[in-house]
């Protein structure tokens, strides 16, 4: 079938060329945006770099990052071209930064603490990443939050009679929502949360509406807005504020009610993450010397009279740009949460009718199935010296061989595999199943950094990382160097842009 | 009861609906409610559309009147082309994904631009001046101004990876 | 007052201002034209700019570049059925059968017409309200913003005469496909089956284009025809948009006064304010028997209101600091990052007022210059209604599937696009309505936002609030009045059922 119209291709194509010379004419601006040209010599040079925001534009880390990213190209050797983008939740970025993106020093990810830290010490089901392996450029902190409320309901704040103060949040991840829980359970404060404001902005004109009585900040510019025009008095801090000195740390006002032990630990738990504020932050593995290049020019960027005129503006004075050191070290004590600790923050949650901590994932241990039963419905394994039987769900449990997808019938008795599972009524359910696959290295080559083997039938080049693939011998972590060609070992694998790494090596 | 073929997609609503409701009652309420309100409330009346479409009718009518909120669909002169017409133009449409994965996105669509058009009937000068645009606006804007980054490729994977920074 | 306001108009007609606003309204213009360009992304790159500039340039700039979009998109929307952008789908509705029947010129025409005026009545609502806005827009809480909601809801059962259920159900099909991704007020992730592309939700972007788009360019590429199903688009067609837009003056006044409404209220979204004009219009208007086939009205109601709109959201922006929507959150931080200071104080400082002013002459000036380059582009852009369907389905297809991979720049976007669009073209084949859909996905989040935060802080007590009260009866009215007027209808003589 065709259709053959000459005279008619001839006219349309005139008027098409007509049309694109129009378009072209009137958007030929973009000629400015034209790439430099290539230079040999720095890295950066002739290149983009990308500024990964991890929110939606507009907000707090979006405004840190755009204003951080308008003069950090200026001071980058080779002046790359500079790029922000948008990810639209924090952990869907942290993630991404972890899994896909290529450790080229091409990319950085922008955070906030509470977003993208705390679901990791909360061990969300949602988190497949881990902040304290990631290269660190710095950070910015804002002045630290401040709790604020509405002068008319002084009065209610502590009579449990009266119609309860409304707190304004966007998800409870933030150092105000700690204080206005524990101010609930330890002074007697008579609160009532009011969760799922979409951003702060929303959550400033519910107060000038009335819907709500406390929020907490930590710009400048909103505190000293709602105090002098908005009726609001500070009520604590979370850290002292030299702009605030009367008002009291959150610590402070507690006095003697103060909690102790693991209830104050949870406290500590719930602020951390917060207490980063924005940090930028690249994915692991990048080379070292391109991560020293951004540190050094993420410095003299925060050191620029006019980065310091705008985030002045912007931000509000009292703002500190924080090192790489002392961004991972607070990454560090945000990440990490006792048993305990996360106890008490579930119990808090639940008693205010906040959102419950997310499904805790519990960690893939390695086993070997005695017994597999029903065509890999049922299998039978030893744990910590515990017999134990659990159930494969066609639908819910996810099963991997050797990294492939595949499905329960292929499980098989020997096998050894990382398995974690759930409670899910009053049966024990698989959630993932990733059985190894059982290879001799045919060779291991550049002290354990390449591995060769056959699998399948197929031949297969493996890369092992020193900071991404988990190595045991005999039981305990082992350095790459200790595989040897001969060894018969069980080990997973996964793409990582164009290569192939291991992720998880056992030998005996 | 009259059932005809257009009935089968009301059939289909109702059961997305009632699955999503199904789905949603696992779930806290809080993150529920809207989905269970809104989804039964759905079924109902989608299951009652249904009834009225398939239920004969005893009282005359006004002309049967369209949906107002929809597009004119011209009287089609010819079914049978038409349905042709449709199964091929899905199949460019699979086949440009397909396409996709295999040659990357930034070459899969003036490749699908030049092909679908010189198939049709266009002139190769045509084609390649349609090709060309397509290829400069995704050039100019998406790569040059936007910096997007695009998805792996096959050819990406194993080729083209090697020479170009993508 | 006006010593500033003169001094800003001053600041913004010289040369050097006038020239980066012009600069500012070509690629506004340009990227509205073009699908998945424009908006949000595109001010994105070129904030960095425009915040090297002086401020009064940089003003000029920005304004140009965020206003104008929904101008420029409606080339798309009534030539191709591809909603340029959020703003412009309910102009798909009319603006695309009205070039089928050969009539692009005038749908277009009458749109950049109604477009500059709807415009120029936002900055002027913008320049009159200044004073009063603050009080006005604090009246309105969650629970009155759930009644808007709820009411934008009630339109499509309203709309859909004929087979109301079918609405309904579309557009509750509509609020539940909003939902996927995660809630943020309880952590859960809603049926996203663990795969994390879908953990931040369906995209607008997808939505739209898979509901109208590719189902229009499936059915053009299958009969293999052309847009325009008339042999010629005649003379006239320009002037007789123009002779619409003041036709039905009435109209464009009362859909710029619904999209400045729209733009004011932060948390309603931008994206309704054409969907509610089009309704209101709809249930207004006299002998609407036609809309949804090719009336004018169709597209004067929507475009009217969708450049409204941007005065209406500059308000609360520059009136309170607090960005309606992505945009005008990018504009702030330009705003900020030139020394101004949006909120209680730029309305106050007399310093900061002339810049207040200097943004509302770009943005009457921006409405102008952009009506005036889309009119001279109408007659060239007109033809594509003749390209043959082996011209317009690929290249459209190829802008559609980039359009689509800009929502999360993934393959998966085209899957997605690929599997609604199956939806959408089983949906026009059944003849089930498709806009409620769209409507309801962009009112689903909405709703549920504004039903839980009026719970949270009132307990039930919210439904007792004047507010809600007065909404409530205008739902009430809005819902009554098409049954009463079907019912006078129905007394009317019935006839023989006609042969399907």
């Amino acid at each position: 079938m065709s259709y053959h119209h000459h005279h008619e291709s001839v006219a349309i194509a005139k008027a098409v060329t007509r049309i694109a010379a129009a378009a072209a004419i009137l958007g030929g601006t973009s000629l400015v945006f034209a790439p430099q040209v290539f230079a040999a010599g720095d890295f950066y040079e002739g290149k983009t770099f990308t500024v990964m925001v991890a929110s939606r534009a507009g907000g707090g880390t979006d405004t840190t990052a755009r204003l951080v990213a308008r003069f950090w190209g200026d001071h980058i050797p080779g002046k790359p071209k500079i790029l922000v983008r948008n990810k639209g939740l924090q952990v869907i970025a942290a993630n991404e930064l972890h899994n896909k993106i290529r450790p080229n020093g091409l990319i950085v990810g922008v955070f906030a603490g509470g977003g993208s830290l705390g679901p990791v010490a909360r061990k969300s089901s949602s988190v497949r990443y881990d902040p304290t392996k990631w290269g660190y450029v710095g950070s910015i902190e804002r002045r630290p939050s401040v709790q604020l409320f509405r002068k008319s309901a002084l009065k209610r704040l502590m009579d449990p009679k009266a119609e309860p103060i409304a707190m304004g949040s966007v998800s409870t991840d933030r150092p105000q929502d700690a204080i206005a829980v524990f101010g609930a359970e330890y002074l007697g404060w008579n609160l009532k949360f009011v969760l799922g404001y979409p951003n702060s902005n929303a959550i400033y004109l519910a107060y000038g509406r009335g819907e709500i009585d406390m929020f907490g900040s930590g710009t400048a510019k909103i505190i000293n807005r709602f105090i002098k025009d908005e009726g609001a008095i500070p009520l604590s801090t979370e850290t002292p504020r030299r702009d605030l000195p009367k008002v009291p740390t959150f610590e402070r006002l507690l006095g003697d009610k103060k909690p102790t032990g693991v209830k104050w630990a949870a406290y500590a738990a719930w602020t951390g993450p917060s207490a980063v504020d924005k940090y930028f932050a690249l994915t692991p593995g990048t080379p070292k010397d391109r991560i020293a290049i951004l540190q050094k020019s993420f410095k003299a960027a925060t050191d620029d009279p006019r980065f310091v005129k705008q985030a002045t503006n912007i931000l509000g004075g009292g703002y500190s740009v924080l090192s790489a050191e002392e961004t991972l070290r607070l990454v560090k004590g945000a990440v990490v949460l006792s048993p305990d600790a996360l106890k008490e923050i579930s119990r808090l949650r639940k008693k205010y009718g906040l959102p419950k901590v997310s499904r805790k994932a519990v960690p893939q241990v390695a086993v070997t199935f005695d017994k597999v039963q029903r065509g890999g419905r049922i299998l039978r394994f030893t744990h910590k010296g515990k017999k134990m039987k659990l159930r494969v769900s066609g639908g819910r449990s996810e099963i991997t061989v050797a990294g492939k997808m595949a499905p329960r019938s292929a499980l098989k008795a020997g096998m050894t595999c990382l398995i974690n599972w759930a409670k899910r009524g009053d049966r024990v359910e698989a959630r993932k199943v990733d059985c190894l696959a059982k290879v001799t290295f045919d060779k291991v080559q550049r002290g354990g950094r390449i591995l060769r083997f056959s699998h399948d039938g197929k031949k297969m080049k493996l890369r092992v990382s020193g900071s991404r693939s988990e190595i045991t011998v005999g039981g305990k972590l082992a350095p790459r160097s200790a595989l040897k060609a001969g060894m018969t070992c069980s080990l997973n694998w996964a793409k990582r842009g164009d290569r192939v790494e291991a992720r998880k090596v056992i030998c005996p | 009861m009259r059932f005809k073929p257009s009935d089968l997609f009301t059939v289909f609503i109702i059961l997305v609906l009632a699955a999503a409701v199904a789905v949603a009652s696992q779930w806290e309420l809080r993150a529920s409610i809207i989905i269970l309100f809104l989804g039964s409330f759905g079924v109902v009346l989608a299951t009652a559309q249904l009834a009225i479409d398939c239920l004969p009718r005893k009282r005359v009518t006004a002309a049967p009147s369209r949906p107002t909120m929809e597009l004119p669909i011209f009287e089609d002169k010819n079914p049978k082309e038409t349905l042709r017409g449709t199964f091929e133009i899905w199949g460019w449409l699979v086949g440009m994904l397909v396409l996709i994965r295999i040659i990357g996105l930034d070459l899969a669509l003036p490749v699908f631009v030049l092909s679908y058009a010189r198939f049709y009937g266009a002139s190769w000068r045509l084609c390649a001046i349609l090709a060309l645009m397509i290829a400069a606006f995704i050039f100019g804007i998406y790569d040059q101004i936007m910096h997007v980054y695009w998805p792996e490729s096959v050819l990406g994977d194993l080729f083209l990876d090697e020479f170009f920074d993508r | 007052m006006f010593e500033a306001a003169l001094q800003g108009f001053v600041a913004i007609t010289a040369p050097v201002p006038l020239g980066f606003l012009v600069l500012g309204v070509c690629l506004g213009v340009w990227g509205g034209a073009l699908p998945g360009v424009g908006g949000p992304a595109q001010l994105a790159v070129l904030l960095p700019f425009a915040m090297l500039m002086e401020p009064i340039n940089g003003i000029a700039f920005l304004i140009g570049v965020t206003t104008v979009g929904n101008t420029g998109n409606t080339f798309t929307s009534v030539l191709m059925a591809v909603p340029g952008g959020s703003g412009s789908q309910a102009t798909v509705l009319d603006g695309y059968p009205m070039a089928q029947k050969g009539e692009a010129r005038r749908a277009l025409s009458a749109a950049f017409m109604v477009s500059m005026i709807g415009g120029i009545i936002g900055a002027l609502m913008l320049f009159g309200s200044l004073p009063i806005m603050r009080p006005l827009v604090r009246s309105f809480g969650s629970p009155e913003l759930f009644m808007f909601t709820i009411w934008g809801l009630s339109m499509i059962g309203t709309m859909s005469s004929g087979a109301p259920l079918k609405g309904l159900s579309a557009a509750i099909l509509g609020v539940i496909l909003s939902t996927v991704g995660q809630d943020v007020k309880s952590g859960v992730m809603r049926f996203d089956f663990d795969e994390p592309y879908l953990w931040e939700g369906v995209s607008i972007v997808l939505i739209s284009l898979s509901i109208f788009a590719i189902p229009e360019m499936i059915a053009l590429a299958a009969r293999k025809g052309r847009v325009a199903e008339v042999s010629d688009l005649g003379e006239g067609g320009i002037l007789e948009g123009i002779k619409d837009a003041f036709r039905h003056k009435w109209l464009v006044l009362r859909s710029a006064a619904v999209g400045t409404w729209v733009g004011v209220l932060p948390g309603l979204g931008s994206d309704v304010a054409d969907w509610f004009a089009y309704a209101s219009a709809k249930q207004t208007e006299k002998n609407t028997e036609n809309f949804g086939k090719g009336d004018v009205r169709g597209v004067i109601a929507p475009e009217s209101s969708n450049n409204a709109k941007e005065g209406g959201a500059l308000i609360t922006t520059l009136a309170f600091g607090i960005p309606g929507s992505t945009s005008m959150a990018l504009l702030l931080i330009a705003f900020m990052s030139f020394g101004l200071n949006p909120g209680p104080d730029m309305i106050s400082d007399p310093a900061q007022l002339y810049f207040v002013y200097a943004i509302i002459a770009a943005l009457a000036l921006s409405q102008i210059l952009a009506s005036g380059i889309c009119w001279a582009m109408i007659k060239p852009a007109a033809r594509i209604c003749f390209f043959p369907f082996y011209v317009l389905v690929p290249v459209i297809v190829a802008l559609t599937f980039l359009s689509a991979f800009s929502a999360h720049f993934s393959i998966l976007d085209i899957v997605a696009l690929l599997g609604l669009s199956l939806f959408g073209y089983f949906l026009k084949v059944a003849r089930w309505p498709r806009a409620p859909v769209v409507l309801g996905f962009v009112l689903g989040p909405k709703v549920e936002l504004y039903l839980w935060l009026s719970v949270a802080r009132y307990d039930m007590g919210w439904i007792w609030r004047p507010g809600v009260l007065a909404l409530g009866a205008l739902i009430a009215f809005t819902l009554l009045w098409p049954m009463w007027k079907a019912y006078r209808a129905a007394q009317v003589p019935k006839v023989p059922e006609a042969a399907e």
